[in-house]
């Protein structure tokens, strides 16, 4: 934990990049988000966290190429960086460990 | 709708650029998968949310989320929880705050709009147009235009000039269109002639093509996107491309520019190099519009000063033409000159909508302070525990100023998103297409933000200082005394002060507009078609058999051939005239109709003495002559039969007979007084830009397209084109209409406004008064009479606002009115009306109030005691 610890939001946004492989940018970040939590989020919380969650060095972005369907924009596609997915695995594990661990009603 | 969608992301791109292409880009494809789903209108109010959620962003872009506000936050909190636990309080003080925001928000919209005109360019604080003032003792002869030899003259002369440009417009007249690819051509406006320097002087948006000196060579030609989509299909197939105009020149495109803003005192479509078939000594000669750079630091006082001696080098005459310099940005706004190239706004319109919009804001400010102040009554008991509990008075005095701080902020974010909303209905009462890009920026916001907390300081200062400044032994010893009676009805009577003056004064503006417009002008416009006859050269030749051929159908009246349109001044010729023998002491200066035979028939207008022009005498078309009553009148013509006038050289020099006097009628506009005028019958056409047709309206549809297959089997080349001149008419006064519309809505908008905390206001007074009123009940007082007594006091407030205020109003509309040639006189019933507004609401809302009041048991509130 400490200093690397990622809130629910941001673990979620990093969870759905790690999904999405090559494919993640905000919309379908946005889309996963959505089918698999069935919460929406605003593309301007989306877009603070990214921001957040790149200026800590947990994912990576790059431009890619423009479609049609943004109006000739680019798409701008995140991926974890290696102390992203550390940082999410050690997420995990903390929390497996401590599931584990829960004491189970007689 | 898409326009709202591209002002949103210009708001993006100017606050947060590095990540505007990203987001931007989410925005965009959740739009259009959106309008695919739930149509246009649900994706745009999703857009709208979730640009609204990248506020945050926004702001953290911009460097506040260094800010920490942890110290408040449970102060925030706090609020909150007071304003959703009194909902009634909150949405009446929040709907007053968000409507007067909204509305003062699109008033400035508009005054911004109307503010800034020409200021987009460069150097627009160092570019002056050169007039010309032709003004002497006799008459008022301000122009805008001036002959090309003057603005070359004086930047050869004076040093402190740097360059010129001369601009010629068509004159009013449109422009047929062709070009290499399409040869059915379509009239066009805005084709104007310029110098090369134009592109140097003044920016132009660039697209395509050669941005340096584009139009330096003869035949070349910019165009807009406009023109270059409509005809070439596209910005980049346009250069290189020939554009043909009325059948006579060529023209190669050089360049593609943006439509020009929509605050620019003249709109382009296309511009021509003025070198094109032109010498240098016709260009000087040719009328058009000067405009000269400064260099930097050169005053233009100085030149005016300098120009008398230069035009008297120049000019060998008795009346001198008053050259001066006016600069570039007062020229929309302060100009009242003649041969404008578009009409002009309004100053004192501009002024009456800056009034407005300062007296909503202020109504709803005071609203506010009422309100709160009433309910800040409400709470003495809570601060009460507070200071004994040991709160400072500064922390209470944090909190309730916070609290309307909250309540402001939301307001005003209500008013910002509401009237980003509304931008498409404003711009369309309005009339004119608004660029909003320099609107929303950084430091606009800021301003905003400054505001929020001036007016949520202001209207939360007073309530606050007087809620918390109680003893708390006098909060629970005895009921409160409601506040220093008389801040709170000086502020009412204020608020009922600004209603009235706003409502007398846009019923006077109202009347006064209604008045202009429904003015007999003399001219019956209906069932009048106007076809303009520009560059119809078969039609000119043979327009007699163009006549007798259209003369036969039956739907068709009456037809005659004119110069120029009643009100298209900048066709009317000027010139001279005396009695026969009188001398040039008497000179008289007239305006000029050239027309036609049966022009007073087809216009409808009415000769007072003698008799309209006829084809049975011969000397109809060289030596007689119409005059208007009032050039009758200054000339001193009462005997017809013996009655001639000399017409001066710029009038051929001719001995005339009057054959007639007409009634007057307004030919120009009604901005201005009737002049003496002069009704030519002239048998050449050359002069002749109007064909005026009476039509019997019963078979329209016939009749119409008659007169189409007679114009296209005279002039095959171009296209028909026509329109009524009522709606000619009606078209000359939409500024008027608009600010009508305006003034209008915004009136209502502020008497809600005002009732709204008159509510508010009756609420806390009344409630103070609960216990007299329940005391009275007991001894024997009935409602009708509790009635009188709550109600008198306010029915005395709006009295007392009405003295105060008439007097102002009186004055400030006497002298608005004084603007106008022809205008309304201030009739007091304006006044009673404008007070029974007031009174009918404000009584209703009370009077509600105090029965609510006065039928409550005495019982239930006098058993707490």
């Amino acid at each position: 934990m400490g200093k690397n610890y990622l809130g629910e939001f941001e673990e979620l946004i990093m969870l759905a990049i790690g999904v999405l492989g090559d494919n993640a940018y905000g919309v379908s970040i946005k889309d996963e988000m959505q089918t698999r939590t069935k919460k929406k989020p605003s593309i301007g919380a989306l877009h603070t966290a990214l921001q957040r969650l790149e200026n800590k060095g947990l994912v990576e972005s790059w431009e890619g190429g423009a479609t049609n369907e943004r109006g000739g924009r680019k798409k701008r596609f995140y991926k974890l960086t290696i102390f992203g997915l550390k940082s999410l695995t050690q997420a995990h594990e903390t929390r497996n460990e401590m599931f584990s661990l829960i004491v189970k009603p007689a | 709708m898409e326009r709202l969608k591209r002002l949103l992301f210009r708001i993006i791109e100017k606050l947060a650029p590095e990540i505007a292409e990203n987001v931007k880009g989410d925005l965009e494809e959740l739009y259009q998968r959106a309008s695919e789903s739930k149509g246009k209108l649900g994706a745009t109010v999703l857009l709208v949310i979730e640009f609204i959620t990248c506020f945050k962003l926004i702001l953290n872009h911009n460097g506040f989320n260094k800010i920490k506000l942890t110290p408040f936050t449970t102060d925030v909190k706090m609020s909150w929880r007071v304003l959703v636990k009194n909902p009634s309080y909150s949405v009446v003080s929040l709907l007053g705050l968000t409507l007067g925001l909204t509305a003062s928000l699109m008033i400035f919209i508009y005054v911004h709009n109307e503010l800034n005109y020409d200021r987009h360019h460069q150097k627009a604080n160092r570019i002056y147009r050169l007039v010309y003032d032709l003004t002497d003792r006799s008459e008022n002869l301000p122009w805008a235009i001036i002959t090309g030899k003057w603005a070359p003259m004086i930047t050869d002369q004076y040093s402190e000039v740097e360059n010129f440009v001369r601009i010629t417009p068509t004159w009013g007249s449109k422009s047929l269109i062709k070009t290499n690819q399409i040869n059915t051509g379509f009239y066009e406006e805005g084709f104007m002639w310029a110098d090369s320097t134009f592109t140097s002087i003044f920016d132009l948006e660039w697209l395509v093509g050669d941005r340096e000196n584009p139009i330096a060579k003869p035949n070349s030609i910019i165009i807009n996107e406009e023109i270059a989509v409509k005809y070439f299909g596209g910005v980049d197939n346009a250069i290189g491309n020939v554009i043909n105009r009325d059948n006579e020149t060529d023209y190669i495109v050089t360049a593609v520019f943006k439509n020009m803003p929509s605050t620019s005192h003249f709109h382009a479509q296309m511009i021509a190099s003025i070198m094109t078939g032109t010498t240098e000594e016709e260009r000087d000669k040719f009328w058009n519009y000067s405009y000269v750079v400064l260099k930097d630091g050169a005053k233009p006082d100085h030149l005016n000063k300098l120009f008398p001696k230069l035009v008297s080098q120049h000019i060998d005459s008795a009346t001198l033409p008053r050259l001066y310099l006016q600069p570039l940005t007062s020229i929309y706004l302060d100009s009242q000159l003649m041969y404008e190239f578009e009409p002009v706004g309004n100053k004192s319109t501009v002024r009456i909508f800056i009034g407005v919009g300062f007296f909503i804001l202020f109504i709803a400010c005071i609203n506010f302070i009422n309100l709160s102040t009433a309910y800040g009554a409400k709470r003495t008991k809570e601060i009460g525990i507070k200071k004994v509990l040991g709160a400072h008075r500064f922390s209470l005095l944090k909190q309730l100023v916070l609290e309307s701080a909250l309540i402001t902020m939301i307001g005003i974010g209500f008013a910002v998103v509401l009237s980003i909303l509304l931008f498409p209905y404003t711009e369309a009462l309005i009339g004119k297409q608004l660029d909003l890009s320099h609107l929303y920026t950084l430091n606009n916001i800021a301003i905003l933000l400054g505001f929020v907390f001036l007016i949520g300081f202001l209207s939360g200062a007073y309530p606050a200082l007087y809620v918390s400044s109680h003893k708390p032994v006098n909060i629970f010893a005895k009921a409160s005394s409601g506040g220093r009676p008389f801040i709170r009805k000086a502020l009412s009577v204020i608020q009922f002060m600004m209603s009235i003056a706003l409502i007398a004064g846009s019923i006077t503006v109202y009347k006064q507009l209604q008045y202009f417009q429904s003015k007999d002008t003399g001219i019956q416009p209906e069932q009048v078609l106007v076809v303009p006859l520009d560059y119809a050269q078969n039609i000119k030749k043979d327009h007699h058999g163009f006549k007798a051929e259209l003369e036969q159908h039956s739907g068709i009246k009456s037809i005659s051939l004119m110069s120029s349109l009643p009100g298209e001044l900048i066709r009317m010729w000027v010139g001279d005239i005396r009695l026969l023998h009188g001398t040039d002491e008497d000179k008289l200066r007239v305006k000029i109709f050239d027309s036609d035979y049966d022009f007073i028939e087809t216009l409808g207008l009415q000769i007072v003495k003698g008799r309209d022009y006829s084809r049975d005498y011969a000397t109809d078309t060289t030596r007689a002559v119409l005059i208007n009553e009032t050039a009758a009148k200054a000339l001193g013509i009462t005997n017809l039969d013996t009655t001639s006038i000399y017409t001066y050289s710029n009038l051929q020099n001719k001995e005339l007979k009057v054959i007639g006097i007409v009634k007057d009628f307004h030919f120009a506009s009604l901005h201005n007084i009737i002049e003496p005028l002069v009704i030519y019958n002239r048998a050449e056409t050359d002069n002749k830009t109007k064909m005026v047709v009476r039509i019997d309206t019963k078979d329209l549809y016939n009749t119409l397209s008659y007169i189409e297959e007679t114009w296209g089997s005279y002039e095959p080349d171009r296209t028909f084109e026509s329109y009524f001149l009522d709606a000619y008419f009606q078209s000359k006064y939409t500024k008027e209409q608009t600010a009508m519309k305006l003034l209008i809505i915004f009136t209502f908008l502020a008497i809600f406004i005002a009732c709204l905390g008159l509510f508010g206001l009756a609420t806390y007074v009344l409630q103070n008064r609960q216990k007299e009123v329940s005391v009275r009940k007991v001894l024997g007082a009935s409602v009708g009479q509790l009635w009188l007594l709550l109600t008198r006091e306010f029915v005395w407030l709006i009295l007392i606002s009405f003295f105060l205020v008439s007097p102002l109003v009186y004055y400030l509309m006497e002298n608005w009115l004084s603007d106008f040639a022809y205008r309304i006189d201030i009739d007091p019933l304006i006044f009673l009306f404008s007070i029974l507004i007031v009174l009918v609401p404000a009584l209703f809302s009370v009077s509600f109030k105090s029965m609510e009041i006065a039928k409550v048991n005495p019982k239930d509130v006098l058993s707490g005691d």
